[in-house]
């Protein structure tokens, strides 16, 4: 077997009809990262299992579906976002993303302080291009990346998130990605966020899609926190039972910069979200919590890769996953001490319920540490229900199903409780509610 | 109300029960008395419905319907109560939570409206004071970190909240020092209600100073070996179990 799956993926082929219709066509450095980048992702190809990083994660039935693009207007009509938006009350700023395009009329961006602009990469590359050119530069010429590579080459719209110095935004901004397709489409969103010294934002993030056909997200986001600035990153993958979902989310910390992250990854038959951090700065911190949700058949990887190369940074991790039925869970978690990181704590701690005698984890920690005045953990558990709990909980009146869903609420809760934001953590809990009865705010939304 | 007729009962491939005839009638407290292995807390589970309980021959009838035919969950709704010998600690569930959870199951069931947050801590505070039971106990996650007093008292509050037609009670006494006892039976007591039967199981006849039982049954090697008053447990204290079943009390 070949380290390597080879595609036929039509959009591939016709790079020079589409890239005219990507956003910043044109711009001669872009226009040169991305052609790289399509170099670099026909040479790599997509890993295949024989490639440790992907060891339970098989791609083939991606690499045999015929995915496309569609044209960029393209726009979904009759979606009803009032259910996928997480703010309840105070300003609403929604960006919609819909197909890989920009959806001006389904957005409302609202209005944004001085010193913070929150626009789409299109839009971001004629007004701020200079601000914008280095990120995507830096990270596009990364090698052995392939889903990068190929992210970079047919990079679409997503949104662009700049803060200047020292201000702050509590309100949530709220960023939906949306599919709607009849036929096998991929979408290839490429984000940015740019917080600058001692500000801080807090960002909501939702994949979902509808539709009949399959379809593919890859979506790449780019996160840099400058010196004592906080980014907040809610992100809820709710993708459609066709979808594959491929995220990869790179982050680098300054000195004393924080980046708070949680994901719950629910949807799609195939997810991997990827998330790297750098703690480049001394003291900076990072803290990224999860839960994953699977039935079915579904398949969900957390890959995180946390790399401490300064003295004095932290890092703590929770992911919690429940899987029942034929599903199957993955969770890789790579905390790297360099030798200068001297006095860094990293904590990482992955535990999963098995529902069903069907379902697997594969869960890997990895602490690779090379200074020696750390203080690190790493635990991982996997369990099922607990019968005698079960039974003391139906022995005061509750039937199998509640005591069921009040343990598995129980067990997720050690993750979800402690998040601070209100809105988002009350929306966390209605999509937790809703898959344990079965269904999921999705369907509900399409039916 | 209860009818337990010719009960055996195995578990993991072994009889512990080998033929239990009893009857409780309405108001009635029963003890069940006897040396450890004799099957008594196997018959406290059969009453609950714990599966790998398995029910061999013979029939339980409670409120003239055949108590075996029912999930354990539809027992409790029925009013069968079990408090456990040693209660289950449920980590992630808040005591309010539990609580709440279950009244609401019984309301539920009895064609009843549910209580909101406000209106059952109303109902519970009241019964939570007897029990001298904190604020903070129900604050925290069901029966984690509690000693064994809180454990069995948070049992009996449970028991108060829930008001069973039918209440087992199994080794409640177990682990307790005399004060803690003493509130337990204290709660159990003012249970005592001319529509609510008791079946109080114990290794030790000290508890039956408290609560003070219609009836007294001896149980040893799965089945009921002597059945008497009240006064049949002070003579067990007397002459150990030793002299009834011809063996060593254990």
């Amino acid at each position: 077997m070949s380290r390597q799956i080879t595609t036929e993926f039509p959009f591939v082929d016709r790079f020079d009809e589409l890239s005219a219709g990507l956003p910043g066509a044109g711009l001669d450095w872009l226009d040169k990262i991305r052609r790289e980048s399509l170099d670099r992702f026909n040479r790599l190809a997509l890993p295949s299992t024989r490639v440790e990083a992907w060891k339970y994660t098989n791609l083939n039935e991606l690499a045999k579906t015929p995915f496309d693009i569609v044209g960029t207007s393209a726009e979904p009509t009759s979606i009803d976002l009032s259910a996928l938006g997480v703010s309840r009350s105070g300003p609403v700023h929604r960006l919609v993303f819909a197909n890989g395009s920009y959806s001006a009329a389904l957005s409302d961006a609202g209005k944004f302080p001085e010193g913070i602009v929150v626009t789409n990469l299109a839009d971001a590359l004629t007004t701020h291009g200079d601000l914008v050119r280095p990120h995507l530069e830096r990270i596009s010429a990364l090698e052995g990346q392939p889903l990068l590579a190929l992210n970079t080459a047919f990079m679409m719209n997503g949104y662009v998130v700049v803060v200047d110095d020292g201000v702050c935004l509590e309100d949530p901004v709220e960023l939906i990605f949306v599919s709607d397709t009849a036929t096998p489409t991929s979408v290839h969103p490429r984000n940015l966020i740019v917080a600058g010294t001692g500000s801080r934002i807090v960002l909501s993030e939702t994949h979902v899609g509808y539709g009949p056909s399959e379809y593919w997200s890859n979506p790449v986001t780019e996160v840099v926190v400058a010196p004592e600035a906080t980014v907040t990153h809610h992100k809820i993958q709710q993708e459609s039972a066709n979808a594959f979902h491929l995220a990869n989310t790179r982050v680098t910390l300054a000195g004393k910069g924080s980046y708070r992250a949680f994901l719950i990854s629910m949807g799609a038959r195939l997810a991997r979200c990827e998330i790297e951090v750098s703690l480049e700065g001394e003291g900076a911190d990072c803290q990224l919590d999860g839960i994953y949700l699977a039935r079915d058949k579904q398949h969900t990887d957390i890959t995180t890769r946390i790399a401490h190369t300064s003295p004095g940074g932290s890092s703590r991790q929770v992911f919690k996953g429940v899987l029942d039925d034929h599903s199957r869970g993955v969770f890789q978690g790579q905390v790297s001490v360099s030798p200068d990181a001297q006095r860094t704590e990293g904590h990482q701690l992955n535990k999963t319920l098995l529902l069903s005698d069907d379902a697997e984890i594969d869960t890997k920690p990895e602490l690779e540490i090379y200074a020696d005045d750390v203080k690190c953990s790493h635990g991982a558990a996997v369990g099922q229900l607990d019968e005698m709990e079960l039974f003391y909980l139906r022995s005061r009146g509750l039937d199998a199903d509640s005591a069921r869903q009040v343990l598995i609420r129980a067990f997720i809760a050690e993750v979800v409780e402690p998040i601070e934001e209100g809105q988002f953590r009350d929306h966390l809990n209605e999509m937790i509610d809703a898959w344990l009865s079965h269904g999921s705010v999705f369907e509900e939304v399409s039916a | 109300m209860l009818e337990i007729r010719n009960l055996h009962a195995r578990v993991d491939d072994r009889d512990v029960l080998k033929g239990i005839d009893l009857s409780i009638g309405p108001g009635e407290v029963h003890a069940i008395m006897g040396p450890n292995g004799s099957g008594k807390s196997t018959l406290a589970y059969v009453l609950a419905g714990r599966e790998g309980y398995e029910v061999t021959e013979g029939s339980i009838r409670y409120q003239g319907n055949d108590l075996l035919d029912l999930a354990i969950e539809e027992r409790a709704r029925e009013g069968v109560f079990l408090a456990f010998q040693y209660p289950v600690e449920i980590p992630g569930v808040t005591g309010t939570t539990f609580l709440r959870t279950a009244v609401n199951a019984l309301r539920k069931h009895r064609g009843e409206k549910e209580l909101d947050a406000m209106q059952f801590v109303k109902y519970v505070r009241k019964k939570q004071s007897e029990l001298n039971i904190s604020d903070d106990m129900l604050r925290r996650p069901v029966n984690v970190g509690f000693s064994g007093g809180e454990k069995k008292r948070n049992e009996i509050l449970q028991m108060a909240l829930l008001e069973p037609t039918f209440a087992v009670l199994d080794e409640t006494d177990s682990g307790l020092d005399i004060d803690a006892l003493k509130t337990v039976a204290d709660g159990v007591n003012a249970l005592r209600d001319p529509t609510r039967s008791m079946l109080v199981i114990t290794h030790y006849q000290r508890l039956l100073d408290y609560i003070v039982p219609d009836y007294v049954h001896v149980l040893a090697g799965g089945r009921i070996i002597k059945s008497g008053g009240k006064e049949l447990a002070l003579e067990l204290e007397k002459e150990g179990y030793g002299a009834l079943t011809g063996a060593v009390a254990a």
